[in-house]
């Protein structure tokens, strides 16, 4: 038995949730994925609102989940998923091909500091005018982190495709903020 | 173009082959272009990490999850950074609570204290006044028929007036007991204009009236004239300081040193770290016993236990990735203290203190320094009011981080 819950691995620690309904693994749980869940409500649904119910209903679905799954392989794959499918659920609902650029979407909770870059301002505008795919590959990739792979297996979608969404974001990323960078590089 | 801008995702994904690699980097040296490319692709990712980063849910909807799951709030959990408000606001939030309790603990500490401060001032002017009639008689010693005058303040003042009427008394049938032995034992011869002695023999007049009824005068007290002889001295002084013992024997007369005490305070501290979690607060929260061995009323050294929380802010790795834990987990901690008291300030009951802590908690070592002020009025209580910085250093995946902490101390010992 190990002291710490940090020193459990996401799939031990799901395993935990399912048998025991253990609060602590949840909590423990919480704290690994809750940002890449986070950021993904945040930067692919762009609206700070639909971000916060999202990323609710998401981790409360997640939870609900370990009564029906004793294992996971990959579990931040899992939660992601969860959350992905509530984007496109909300996505779907809206019914809005574009989403509005929230100037409030940046998190109030972030750090003063990064909230003055302009640079990551830029950047979050930029997403906004990515198509969705894009930006979700990108998100997925640069944001959570995921392997190319997991993103594939998640999107359901082929290996070289992934790579070249986010091959194509950040090209377009790069085009959208190349007056920015220059200025930038001359400075 | 095409293929080195490939390489150049490869390169940032971690996959370009270590047989592309000597190419791109030739490329890279001679071609601005490809250059910037790089560089922008760079600031780009430098950008979103960043992002990345600062994208943490707030601690509203991390109590909104847990609360629709019916859990209570996490101790570990990612949560939002301090929001804007200038410079001085932040400050002066952290330091409200602070503020706050030590006003109220400096109104309590005084509420406490002034009962005792109140009767002692009385005394002392008691004291003082019967210090003046008793240096107008002592002025007067050995002059001839004068007068002070005075208006007793107090029943001590009154209690003094008699003390030194008795006194007087005893000294006048002294010395009316030394006159009439003299007479007696001389068989006086005849009396002779040559064989008399140029100094007059000592006399002592009578009082003109009682001194009881002297002191009843409601404005002045005239204190009869005594006549003395330069055989016979008055130490005025040392009858003084007797009177005084025999009235204020609580400040003159203090329990020696080594003694052992016991402390208990509270604290109001505001982290440094930006961690916007809530407490995970207990009843026993921000509170603390001491049994402390003060040696000399200068040193002390003891023993301390309590509890506070404290914020954490610190990142991890899990899978792969970078994820930042922040939490406010109360603790109780332990451990040894050393306490030194410089004098009174002046000749009130103030005394500055320093006092340093190293101790532990259950994440690691805890140390502490304290400055501040010791009230200790009569009796064996006394209180204190100080500011106090707290260092804690923990340690997370073989990486150590530090929580620090300032804030104000407030509490009250008693002497065993």
């Amino acid at each position: 038995m190990k002291s710490r819950t940090s020193e459990y691995s996401d799939s031990e620690l799901y395993a935990l949730m399912s048998t025991e309904r253990s609060e602590e693994a949840f909590s423990e749980l919480y704290a690994r994925l809750s940002a890449n869940v986070f950021a993904y409500c945040l930067r692919v649904l762009g609206s700070r609102d639909q971000a916060y119910d999202i990323f609710q209903e998401t981790f409360l679905r997640f939870y609900q989940s370990a009564e029906r799954h004793a294992h996971l392989e990959n579990v931040r794959a899992y939660a992601l998923t969860i959350c992905r499918n509530l984007c496109l659920n909300e996505k779907k609902r809206m019914q809005s091909g574009a989403v509005e650029f929230d100037e409030l979407m940046y998190n109030p909770g972030v750090t003063r500091e990064a909230e003055r870059t302009e640079m990551m301002q830029l950047i979050t505008m930029a997403l906004e005018l990515l198509p969705h795919d894009m930006r979700e590959a990108f998100v997925l990739r640069e944001y959570d982190g995921l392997p190319y792979q997991e993103i594939s297996d998640m999107l359901n979608i082929k290996l070289d495709t992934v790579k070249v969404r986010v091959f194509r974001a950040r090209q377009k990323i790069k085009e959208i903020l190349e007056p920015y960078l220059n200025e930038m590089s001359k400075d | 173009m095409q293929q080195h801008t490939t390489w150049i995702h490869n390169l940032l994904d971690g996959e370009l082959s270590a047989h592309d690699e000597p190419s791109l980097f030739g490329e890279l040296s001679v071609n601005t272009d490809l250059r910037t490319e790089f560089k922008q692709q760079l600031a780009i990712r430098s950008a979103v990490q960043h992002d990345r980063m600062a994208l943490v849910p707030p601690a509203h909807l991390t109590n909104t999850v847990f609360s629709g799951l019916g859990f209570a709030a996490p101790m570990a959990g990612a949560a939002a950074g301090a929001a804007g408000g200038g410079f001085m606001l932040p400050w002066l939030m952290k330091l409200g609570l602070p503020i706050l309790s030590a006003a109220a603990a400096i109104g309590v500490t005084m509420a406490v204290s002034n009962a005792p401060t109140n009767q002692n001032a009385i005394n002392t002017n008691a004291i003082n006044t019967n210090a003046i009639n008793t240096n107008a008689i002592s002025s007067n010693a050995g002059e001839t028929a004068s007068s002070v005058a005075s208006t007793p303040a107090s029943s001590d003042a009154e209690e003094m007036l008699t003390a030194l009427r008795g006194e007087n008394r005893r000294l006048r049938g002294a010395l009316a007991n030394a006159q009439s032995d003299d007479q007696g034992n001389q068989q006086p011869p005849e009396p002779s204009p040559a064989k008399q002695s140029p100094t007059p023999a000592p006399q002592v007049q009578p009082p003109t009236e009682p001194l009881a009824d002297d002191y009843q005068r409601p404005a002045s007290v005239a204190v009869s004239s005594i006549d003395l002889t330069s055989s016979m001295s008055f130490d005025n002084s040392r009858d003084l300081q007797t009177i005084e013992t025999q009235i204020m024997p609580a400040q003159m007369t203090y329990t020696p040193y080594p003694s052992p005490m016991l402390q208990a305070r509270g604290f109001a501290a505001s982290s440094l770290s930006d961690v916007n979690v809530p407490n995970q607060s207990v009843w026993y929260e921000n509170f603390a016993v001491a049994f402390l061995y003060q040696v000399s009323p200068k040193h002390a050294f003891g023993v301390e236990v309590g509890s506070e929380s404290f914020a954490q802010s610190f990142d991890g790795e899990s899978n792969g990735q970078t994820i930042r834990y922040e939490q406010r987990p109360s603790s109780i901690w332990w451990g040894g203290l050393y306490r030194y008291t410089a004098g009174s300030i002046g000749k009130t009951a103030f005394s500055p203190f320093m006092q340093a802590f190293a101790g532990g908690t259950q994440y690691g070592p805890l140390g502490r320094a304290t400055l501040g002020m010791q009230y200790s009025p009569s009796g064996p209580l006394s209180f204190i009011v100080g500011i106090e910085g707290t260092l804690l250093g923990y340690k997370f995946q073989d990486s150590w981080f530090t929580s620090s902490k300032v804030g104000l101390t407030y509490g009250m010992a008693v002497r065993l």
